[in-house]
């Protein structure tokens, strides 16, 4: 019994040493985009079973504006960048000055908002690439809005179709000291599942 | 995602789906009812999760309704999601393949389907009473709709 609490523990570990780095680099990447002013760090490498998951990573069935990346090249999987839509409205506000005027999203809104979702999408998913040592290509930003939980369950179907344990990695946000309602999730396809437990091998073998 | 539920008179039952499909079975005579939150369309012989795919919710939902009123029979459906939330192009498309797969069950089992709001590419948020075996629907940016 205690072999499997230290195994599922190195594992914990490993991945957080893959996806940590990621996150580092779309911290930085944040922070130049914000003028210092928002960062990111690593809240959670969550691998639950599906009925298990949405309330482990605490994604509600509320209605969220959503920024999502599909990644193409072998591997694949979704960056979901995830906020309500006055936490949106403050971002926006933040980075490129813009005060939402309307009921809905202004264009230069969305293209400001799809434009974070670039700039931290580009970075996560370079650093993941030197863990995985295989190349991941994130695609044009999806401007989406629409219950969270919804969003995420499609985004897991690839691994749904290999079984019933599926992973997610979960970023938070904070502004200065103040942590922010915007998560960033990244969903992995089967086959970048794959890559990444090869990766967790050489990791705990290192 | 992947749950069954049994529903008695008095119970809400709600969900949230996206690609995924909500079955809902029900018997008006007996007064029970059960929901599925099917993901996938077929098993292909793996079942240790029976909810998870349409080929296995169905018989499961029938199972649990005759385990608490075993004199049930003639069971009604109503269905909702099997949505297309990326707009993804392709042979694949799950969402539709779920609403095939559970159509077919449905007919297999000799099921009446009520009612389906299927398909589009926004997620549904589903809350059913079993007392009266209303299903109401809303979808972000739009009225709710009731069947």
């Amino acid at each position: 019994m205690s072999h499997v609490t230290m195994d599922s523990t190195n594992r914990a570990d490993a991945l957080r040493a893959i996806f940590g780095p990621a996150a580092r680099e779309a911290s930085t990447a944040m922070q130049r985009w914000s003028a210092g002013r928002v960062t990111l760090s690593l809240d959670d490498v969550c691998e639950s079973s599906l009925d298990a998951l949405l309330p482990e990573v605490q994604m509600g069935d509320e209605l969220m504006t959503l920024i999502v990346l599909t990644m193409g090249g072998e591997l694949g999987g979704q960056l979901i960048l995830a906020f309500t839509e006055p936490a949106g409205r403050q971002m926006c506000e933040a980075l490129i000055g813009v005060q939402g005027t309307g009921p809905g999203w202004s264009e230069l809104e969305q293209s400001g908002l799809m434009e974070t979702g670039n700039i931290l999408a580009c970075a996560y998913v370079n650093a993941l690439t030197h863990s995985v040592k295989r190349r991941l290509i994130p695609g044009p930003p999806q401007f989406i809005e629409d219950f969270g939980a919804c969003v995420l369950e499609q985004a897991l179907m690839a691994q749904a179709m290999n079984g019933d344990n599926v992973l997610v990695c979960r970023t938070s946000f904070r502004y200065g000291n103040e942590t922010l309602p915007w998560s960033m999730y990244f969903v992995p396809d089967a086959a970048l599942r794959q890559a990444l437990d090869q990766a967790v091998n050489e990791y705990r073998h290192s | 995602m992947s749950q069954a539920a049994l529903g008695r008179p008095g119970d809400t039952l709600t969900t949230v789906l996206g690609s995924c499909l909500g079955v809902f079975m029900y018997c008006t005579r007996w007064r029970v009812s059960a929901l599925a939150h099917v993901v996938l369309p077929s098993s292909r012989g793996h079942v240790p999760n029976a909810a998870k795919y349409a080929d296995t919710a169905i018989p499961l939902l029938i199972q649990m309704m005759r385990r608490e009123e075993p004199q049930a029979q003639r069971f009604a459906a109503k269905i909702m999601g099997g949505a297309n939330m990326f707009n993804t192009t392709g042979p694949l498309q799950i969402g539709d393949e779920n609403v095939r797969a559970v159509l077919e069950q449905l007919k297999q089992h000799d099921v009446t389907l009520i009612a389906q709001c299927v398909g589009g590419n926004k997620g549904r948020r589903v809350k059913i009473d079993c007392q009266t075996s209303q299903v109401l629907v809303e979808r972000a940016g739009e009225p709710a709709n009731s069947f």
